[in-house]
């Protein structure tokens, strides 16, 4: 019996080292039973898409640092783009009557787009280590959202509101987390995802080999600008304001999400998908924090605990470098 | 004369490539220079290489060929020079793509792998467009399996297996297949058979023999003379950053190579036979293995190595040789490595900080990333292992770092310019020789090498074997595994041969011969009774 446990565990955690993504979606499980028995209503037709649209700019913001780390890099400023875009449209672009979806998302997507490729650029061009760029950047912008709107400032009624709602039975906050995740499905249907990880996997043979290896960190990093963008209008359908103050909130979580969702920074690992479950237990673990009473002054302490714990287990299943005939 | 034919040829091959005629000039480089900070890795470079020819370059650790193979890559820039492919001039600000695309591929002395892609997405690396397939799945599949069936046969991995799951001789093999699969007019390939088995090597050199038939060239660079023998069919010996000369293989006799490499004429390729004869009586047991198995299903390991002996392991590449090094540094969980003291108490090994303390000492094979602190200076490198040793009252004393790292430095002949540069501004040959300095410092009584004349030029070597003798001389005992035959046979008092993770055959010193040797590694003797 004990050997029959043992042997499952084993293979249990062979299945993980192949695919490190199990692992999230393992802990997002028994966290949501967690959450059901805390309480029960959050999943409840009513609640749902309330729910879920709390959860999107998390996964979005989540899989926006994805491409940026695949590909060997490190861009923080997803949180303050996210937070960018979700105060110009509120204080730029609703006044000056651009605030239209035909106009607005358009222009939201290319200023993540150019602020995603400048980090890019400068962490490609100036062969500066990513962590320095990226906190460069994170300041910077996260400086320029401050400077765009200071103190929160409410949205009037506007096209994101719907993003809260549902179209027929599907809460709109599903359509808005699918478009990264088709963006993705859709890259990788030509060679750029496998460059991506090529680059970050070992930059050195994949120049070597010819790859461009500095156009594909700028396209990475305006990949990942792209989807912070995203996940701002996510924002904004939830907050119904603007807020330049939540940027670093973000960037945090987006690391969090990514060590528990198997892509680990240095990169060439990992993938979208686990990213995005990663994000789906920060989620839960919030939730069940305040579920449970716990005050939310303790919840970034709770937070930082729950989160080693978590990355030193799933390190431990993490593919083992090389073994040969000894072990 | 590579000038001429450069621009007579430059009219004819407009965009569309043609194929060169054999015997044409392909590659013609004219004074090529590049330094690295202080370092002038290249100082005069010229020479021609033909179609359908395998044109050899040799010379000692650090004599630039690594750097004129990076060069000739894109990977590098030169600071002076020419360079023309198939007459056509290449830019100086020139990169691996545009090299690529003019035919010139290289395969380096480091294995260049992408370890946590597959094995297809590493034969195909750099092939495709950014966003668009220039080659269909099919086809990559296809020849993707043509490719590594011709190089390692029925070893071959499977195409979706991740590359770090592999032995490091199948990922350097993927990494000749990637070069091959870019049809290249002209292949670079720098050390790359440092780290095959003797049948892949084999195998490779049919491929090579092939695309020479076929009017490409071949640019090989190696230090093994044998294989220059084998298959070179031009050889240009490079000294100190320079060309020195070009000679038909036919014209050029090993002694008169070796002469070229080193500007010095008493130079041999080995030591006299005179001086192994001077080693016979060993001390008593320092190292005792019993029941070591490798894996589960391999009979186990018993060893005893006594003080003053030099022990060769040897085998084809991943047959244990290099599991069973380590284990008598590490320890094993399966059966007992027992160290004994002078004074005769035994411990037995656990780990290698145990072993360490017990004056084990380990020089590992992979350098960059097992042995080396690229960040560090080449004292610092020395250093590392015996750091206390220069202390005094809590604070560290350079001067006597340096002090110490002198006397190493003459004993190995370590060539630099100043001990506080970077590690990574001496060759290969020269970081190894800081390495084995390292454990050297430790004064260790059992000394364990994996590999240690790898990618390392005839003189390193000699001075290598030279060192070991005396350190054997001098009661240390010595483990070595080694990939080269030869050195086996010269230095060695015997050999253990391993095959599918157990010991198959001991050949004794009357026993070795390289025939002997190379018989064993396929089993092809029967066993001695032993």
């Amino acid at each position: 019996m004990a050997s029959r446990v043992a042997g499952g565990v084993a293979r249990a955690a062979g299945q993980f080292r192949l695919r490190t993504y199990l692992f999230a979606v393992g802990l997002a499980v028994v966290l949501f039973v967690a959450n059901l028995a805390a309480q029960p209503q959050f999943v409840s037709a009513a609640a749902l898409p309330a729910t879920l649209a709390i959860l999107a700019p998390f996964a979005i913001v989540a899989m926006a640092s994805v491409p940026s780390v695949v590909s060997g890099g490190l861009d923080l400023a997803v949180g303050p783009v996210l937070s960018v875009t979700n105060v110009m449209f509120v204080a730029v672009l609703l006044p000056s009557g651009l605030g239209s979806p035909t106009v607005a998302i358009p222009i939201l997507l290319v200023v993540g787009a150019l602020v995603g490729a400048a980090s890019g650029i400068a962490t490609a061009y100036l062969r500066l280590p990513a962590i320095i760029t990226g906190l460069c950047a994170l300041f910077m912008v996260a400086g320029a959202g401050q400077l765009i709107l200071l103190t929160p400032r409410q949205a009037p009624a506007n096209w994101t509101d719907t993003l809260g709602g549902s179209v027929g039975p599907v809460p709109v906050a599903v359509l808005t987390m699918a478009v990264p995740v088709l963006i993705w499905t859709l890259l990788r249907r030509t060679p750029f995802v496998n460059a991506m990880f090529s680059v970050g996997g070992h930059a050195p043979t994949a120049f070597a080999a010819g790859l461009d290896v500095r156009a594909v960190r700028v396209i990475a990093y305006a990949l990942g600008g792209v989807f912070a963008a995203i996940g701002g209008i996510a924002l904004t359908a939830v907050i119904r304001s603007g807020d330049s103050s939540v940027a670093l909130q973000y960037t945090l979580i987006a690391i969090a999400a990514m060590s528990l969702g198997g892509t680990p920074i240095g990169g060439g690992r990992g993938g979208l998908i686990g990213v995005l479950f990663g994000a789906v237990c920060i989620f839960l673990m919030q939730n069940l924090i305040s579920a449970l009473g716990i005050a939310a002054t303790w919840m970034n302490v709770v937070y930082g605990c729950v989160l080693v714990a978590v990355v030193v287990v799933s390190s431990r299943l993490a593919p083992r470098p090389n073994g040969g005939l000894a072990s | 004369m590579s000038q001429e034919t450069g621009s007579a040829t430059a009219g004819a091959s407009t965009l569309t490539q043609q194929e060169p005629v054999s015997g044409e000039v392909v590659l013609a480089i004219d004074g090529l220079a590049k330094a690295f900070g202080h370092t002038q890795a290249l100082r005069h470079c010229t020479l021609s290489a033909r179609a359908g020819e395998v044109h050899a370059v040799v010379g000692e650790n650090g004599c630039g060929k690594s750097t004129l193979v990076k060069i000739l890559a894109g990977v590098h820039r030169p600071d002076q020079g020419t360079l023309q492919v198939c007459g056509q001039a290449i830019a100086r600000h020139h990169t691996p793509r545009k090299m690529i695309d003019a035919g010139v591929l290289a395969v380096f002395q480091e294995v260049l792998v992408v370890d946590p892609q597959t094995v297809l997405e590493n034969l195909w690396l750099g092939a495709d467009g950014l966003f668009r397939r220039r080659v269909p799945d099919r086809v990559k599949r296809k020849r993707a399996v043509q490719v590594l069936v011709d190089l390692l046969g029925e070893t071959a991995p499977a195409l979706d297996a991740r590359v770090e799951s592999l032995p490091l001789s199948v990922q350097q093999v993927c990494g000749i297949a990637r070069a091959l699969l870019r049809d290249p007019q002209i292949l670079i390939l720098d050390e790359s058979t440092s780290a095959l088995d003797v049948d892949t090597r084999n195998r490779l050199f049919d491929v090579v023999r092939r695309l020479v038939a076929n009017g490409k060239t071949v640019i090989f660079i190696s230090h093994r003379m044998d294989e220059i023998e084998e298959i070179a069919d031009r050889v240009t010996v490079l000294r100190s950053g320079r060309s020195v000369a070009t000679l038909d293989r036919r014209d050029a006799s090993v002694p008169q190579l070796v002469r070229l490499m080193s500007g010095a004429d008493h130079l041999t390729a080995h030591p006299p036979a005179a001086q192994r004869a001077t080693r016979t009586g060993h001390g008593h047991c320092v190292l005792s293995v019993s029941g070591v198995r490798l894996h589960e299903a391999a009979s186990p390991v018993d060893f005893s190595l006594r003080a003053g002996e030099l022990v060769g392991l040897a085998g084809l590449e991943g047959h244990g040789q290099d599991a069973f090094l380590r284990a008598l540094w590490t320890g094993s969980t399966h059966g007992e490595v027992v160290r004994i003291r002078d004074d005769g108490s035994r411990t037995v090994i656990k780990t290698a900080a145990q072993a360490d303390a017990l004056g084990v000492a380990y020089v590992p094979r992979d350098r960059r990333s097992e042995s080396l602190f690229a960040s560090l200076t080449i004292s610092d490198n020395f250093a590392s292992a015996t750091l206390t040793k220069d202390r005094r009252a809590f604070l560290v004393r350079r001067p006597r770092t340096e002090t110490r790292l002198a006397r190493y430095r003459q004993q190995l002949s370590i060539a630099l310019t100043s001990t506080k540069l970077p590690i990574t501004t001496l060759s290969g040959g020269n970081q190894q020789k800081v390495v084995m300095a390292r454990w050297l410092a430790t004064e260790p009584a059992v000394l364990l090498l994996n590999d240690p004349t790898r990618g390392v030029d005839l003189n390193a070597k000699r001075d290598t074997y030279r060192l070991l003798e005396e350190l054997a001389a001098s009661g240390v005992a010595v483990v070595m595994l080694s990939t080269e035959v030869d050195e086996l046979v010269e230095l060695t008092d015997r050999v253990l041969v391993f095959r599918e993770g157990s010991v198959s055959a001991e050949l004794d010193r009357a026993e070795l011969s390289r025939e002997a040797l190379v018989a064993s590694f396929f089993g092809r003797e029967h066993v001695s009774d032993g």
